[in-house]
């Protein structure tokens, strides 16, 4: 039975630990014209962490969607979004 | 509201009516104008999110003369909102203008350009100063209200349609009203229009 404790651990640890994907959504003031959103895609798709860019215009987030190993926190994120022009409100994650 | 009426009123005293002239950072961006008054073409690079730095040639079709030179333009201040973004712009340029057969004299201008928008509604306006060894000096303000039929999506293809005015102190004829249509789709922008007295109005503007 010990022996079998000790094998579940072994194998359930490397997963519990394994990076997982995450979604983030990141809401954006002055978020009005598509034209000017482009910033937003050509920004991101610099980072290699970035697996998908989708902008809402209506609510005014940007949604990404990261890969696992991906290591964009939030002050890169917001530095990211300035620099494409933007202001940061608020920033959510969730696992995918 | 407060932005809308300062865009407004910088629109009056005083634009093109290039959308944003400065990209994201590491962007290419070429911009193209033509009307009765001038013909221009704008290739420029975005190094952060403040400033672009180009080089631009510029035809005045009614004065005959041209002007082709370096361009840089700083985004003075943005104002983030919800719904709604205001831009304010400065710009200069310097180089060489010149006649057909006569030699090239120093020419540049400097250009302050506002604007307002929210989804459905966008306020433009630009004043340039322009002066040309041998030439003079001339100025010319743009005042652009613009209006979305509909508030398109991400990716959507995009129409908004504009009236605008356009007076030139070395045009004979000096205010020009105008009607243009603007479609645009991704990093694609085209403009086509007509002025009152059926001169056409044909800008473009491409990112990459």
């Amino acid at each position: 039975m010990r022996i079998l404790v000790v094998a579940a651990l072994l194998v359930a640890a490397p997963l519990a630990a394994a990076p997982t994907p995450e979604a983030v959504t990141v809401k954006v003031n002055g978020l009005v014209c598509d034209f000017c959103a482009r910033s937003i895609e050509a920004m991101m798709k610099k980072r290699g962490d970035v697996a998908g860019v989708h902008v809402d215009l209506d609510k005014g987030e940007v949604h990404l969607r990261l890969k696992a190993d991906a290591k964009l926190d939030d002050p890169t994120l917001t530095k990211l979004i300035v620099d494409s022009g933007y202001s940061v409100t608020g920033i959510e994650r969730k696992p995918l | 509201m407060r932005f809308a009426f300062a865009a407004l009123c910088a629109a009056l005293v005083a634009t093109p009516v290039a959308a944003r002239p400065v990209s994201w950072p590491g962007g290419v961006t070429l911009m193209q104008e033509l009307d009765p008054i001038m013909a221009s073409a704008l290739l420029h690079y975005t190094p952060n999110r403040h400033i672009s730095l180009g080089g631009r040639y510029l035809r005045m079709r009614e004065e005959r003369w041209q002007l082709s030179g370096a361009q840089a333009t700083w985004l003075v201040n943005r104002w983030n909102m919800p719904g709604a973004q205001a831009n304010l712009y400065v710009a200069g340029m310097a180089g060489a203008a010149w006649a057909d057969g006569r030699t090239a004299r120093p020419g540049g201008f400097v250009e302050a350009q506002a604007d307002w928008e929210n989804r459905r509604v966008m306020v433009m306006g630009m004043a340039r100063l322009t002066h040309a060894q041998g030439f003079g000096t001339t100025d010319m303000q743009t005042v652009r209200l613009g209006w979305a039929p509909y508030a398109g999506g991400y990716g959507d293809a995009h129409l908004w349609l504009f009236a605008q005015a356009r007076r030139d102190s070395g045009s004979r004829d000096e205010v020009q009203p105008a009607f243009v249509a603007r479609l645009f789709y991704r990093t694609m922008l085209l403009e086509a229009g007509v002025t009152d007295r059926g001169g056409l109005v044909l800008n473009s503007i491409f990112r990459f």
